[in-house]
């Protein structure tokens, strides 16, 4: 064992580089499935080690030739330690439901080896402290993901929606490299704690606007936010269920990276980017809300849905920073409320969506159908894929006892405060209308699964084998525990909060 | 010199961002990409000379940077290869199969 940091890192990236010659130890041994149970456990490994981490932190590591100011430098605060559990939950789960969805395909080795990569790649991001290292990790999850949206490439719609995820996120990264170019020529380093001192010592001024746009549009295109989301229907389409599930995990990572940015670097007390960011998040909201009402396709619903609790996290991080530009400290709470709601959604919607992209995985199995009508009533063929996607689906529309309820509050409650503001008053407005309109949809998603007679596709459906249904019936527990133990939670989030900005 | 530099740069990158947007074949918009790419290469060199002296810091930043663009290019030339299998035509206007 090297260094308490480096690890869950080297554990993965060694597993990811032995993986093809497992898999090949397990076509000679007759049990070709070796490789999925290796990435498997590999990946609860790394796990193990980051849930070892929590007692020791704040953790650093760098080079020891260039000390931090230049080199690389990795640093777990518990946001890190957050993050990286939650998105490895995820991908862990995922990869005990490809042991029998993908069992069809060729190639498992390439798919297990990309699986293990960009969980890697997420691990490596939360971890880095600047702004190049963020930047290879980006475009190592980025590479990953691409490859896996388009994995089944004998059918047109994958190579469809991965040649346009490729492009727009491709461009995306490299706007925000370009911003970060020009930081690197303001400041001459490219460390977060350094460049927070660095920054605030310079007037507000147009190339440091500049660079604030960049970043918000480059990363924004990755995370899909409104005038950029024309990719993301599509590539959920053509990837195959399980990774449209990681590709949740995926679009927080990159609304991390423009938290992490913005709130660290440019403190939002002298830089203006809440109204930016609220702009983009109330566009997010409300189109992808009306776009997700009109499909037909389950996969598209979803996918647009993403759309609109990507708005959620977006505003939230909007409200934060605007009260902060705007009112100083006085407010400091309605900041503080802001963030918890915004990475609290960020759990329940990677929980929740990854959830139903998994039991839509289930569904399409057994009915061979992808169409909203093929799902009437199938709780009554398959309950244990119906009862957790119910689950998901009343967590995510935010029916109260759900922990997708209390997120949403808080992003809505932290708007609130300020009643005489009308920026905040309006975007108050825009908050209640759309989470009543994104409820009604996921209810009336959720009365075709449990109340209508059974359609005529699903008569011949029965429960699916272990394998898919065991990863969802988790992640719904996981989902009511969470609410159960909900205060457990947000003291947690909090400590995260206070470490992400280098407090308590 | 600087700032002009800086704006040739800006300059480059505006036009291979002109050439993702108008050009309709794939082989093309990947150009743009390395254009896009090569231009903050570029830039990357370009900001680390400061009064006399060459970052190096930057020019590793610039190195790492074509090994990262190189990836990209070559998976996106793959799914082009794969596209034409599909489609027969390397034009952004077949590639829109996907409503709803």
């Amino acid at each position: 064992m090297v260094n308490a940091i480096l690890d869950p890192l080297i554990v993965i990236f060694v597993s990811a580089l032995l993986l093809p010659q497992v898999s090949k130890i397990g076509e000679y041994l007759k049990f070709p499935k070796l490789r999925d149970f290796f990435a498997f456990i590999m990946l609860g490994a790394s796990m193990l080690l980051i849930v070892y981490m929590i007692p020791s932190v704040p953790l650093s590591y760098h080079v020891n030739v260039f000390g931090p100011p230049f080199g690389i430098e990795l640093y777990a605060s518990m946001m890190s330690i957050y993050l990286a559990l939650v998105s490895l939950t995820m991908v862990l789960l995922v990869t005990f439901y490809s042991v029998k969805y993908m069992e069809a395909d060729n190639g498992l080795d390439k798919y297990y080896t990309l699986i293990l990569t960009l969980s890697g790649g997420i691990v490596g991001l939360v971890f880095s402290q600047d702004f190049f290292t963020l930047y290879v990790f980006w475009e190592l999850i980025c590479i990953s993901s691409y490859t896996l949206v388009s994995f089944r490439k004998y059918r047109w719609q994958a190579v469809e929606g991965g040649i346009k995820y490729l492009l727009m996120s491709t461009i995306g990264s490299l706007i925000a490299l370009y911003g970060i170019s020009m930081l690197y020529g303001i400041a001459g380093t490219l460390n977060f704690s350094s460049l927070a001192n660095i920054v605030v010592k310079h007037q507000p001024s147009t190339p440091v606007y500049f660079i604030i746009v960049a970043i918000i549009v480059g990363f924004g295109m990755s995370s899909a936010i409104v005038p950029f989301h024309s990719w993301i229907p599509d590539a959920y389409v053509g990837a195959p269920n399980c990774i449209a599930s990681i590709s949740t995990v995926v679009l927080k990572i990159s609304a991390f990276n423009i938290i992490r940015s913005l709130l660290i670097v440019f403190n939002p007390s002298y830089y203006d980017y809440g109204l930016i960011l609220i702009c983009f998040g109330l566009l997010s909201l409300t189109i992808g809300n009306f776009l997700a009402v009109t499909q037909k396709d389950i996969r598209r619903l979803l996918a647009f849905s993403s759309v609109s609790n990507m708005g959620y996290i977006f505003t939230g991080v909007g409200i934060a920073s605007y009260i902060i530009y705007t009112y100083g400290y006085v407010f400091s709470y309605a900041f503080e409320i802001a963030l918890i709601g915004v990475f609290l959604h960020m759990l329940n919607h990677v929980f929740g969506k990854g959830l139903l992209f998994m039991t839509v995985g289930n569904f399409s199995v057994q009915t061979k159908n992808y169409s909203l009508n093929a799902l009437e009533g199938l709780v009554k063929k398959m309950p244990l894929s119906s009862f957790s996607a119910a689950v998901g689906l009343l967590g995510l529309a935010g029916v109260p006892p759900l922990s997708g309820f209390w997120s949403k509050l808080f992003i809505i409650a932290s708007a609130a405060t300020v009643l005489s503001d009308p920026i905040l008053f309006i975007t108050l407005a825009f908050l209640v209308f759309n989470s009543v309109f994104d409820a009604a949809y996921y209810v009336w998603v959720f009365q075709k699964i449990v109340f209508r007679p059974v359609s005529e596709k699903g008569q011949s459906a029965t429960e699916v084998s272990v394998f898919m249904w065991l990863p969802v019936v988790v992640l719904a527990s996981l989902l009511i525990v969470i609410t159960i133990r909900l205060d457990l939670f947000i003291t947690f989030v909090r400590a995260a909060l206070w470490s992400l900005f280098g407090g308590v | 010199m600087y700032t002009i530099l800086l704006f040739f740069i800006f300059l480059i990158a505006c036009l291979s961002i002109y050439c993702i947007v108008t050009k309709r074949n794939m082989i093309k918009t990947v150009l743009g990409v390395e254009i896009l790419t090569a231009s903050i290469n570029l830039n990357f060199i370009i900001v680390g000379v400061r009064d006399g002296y060459v970052d190096a810091l930057a020019q590793t930043f610039a190195i790492i940077s074509i090994a990262i663009g190189a990836c990209i290019a070559a998976l996106a030339l793959a799914l082009i290869v794969n596209v034409y299998r599909h489609y027969g035509k390397v034009d952004w206007d077949v590639v829109r199969r996907l409503k709803w």
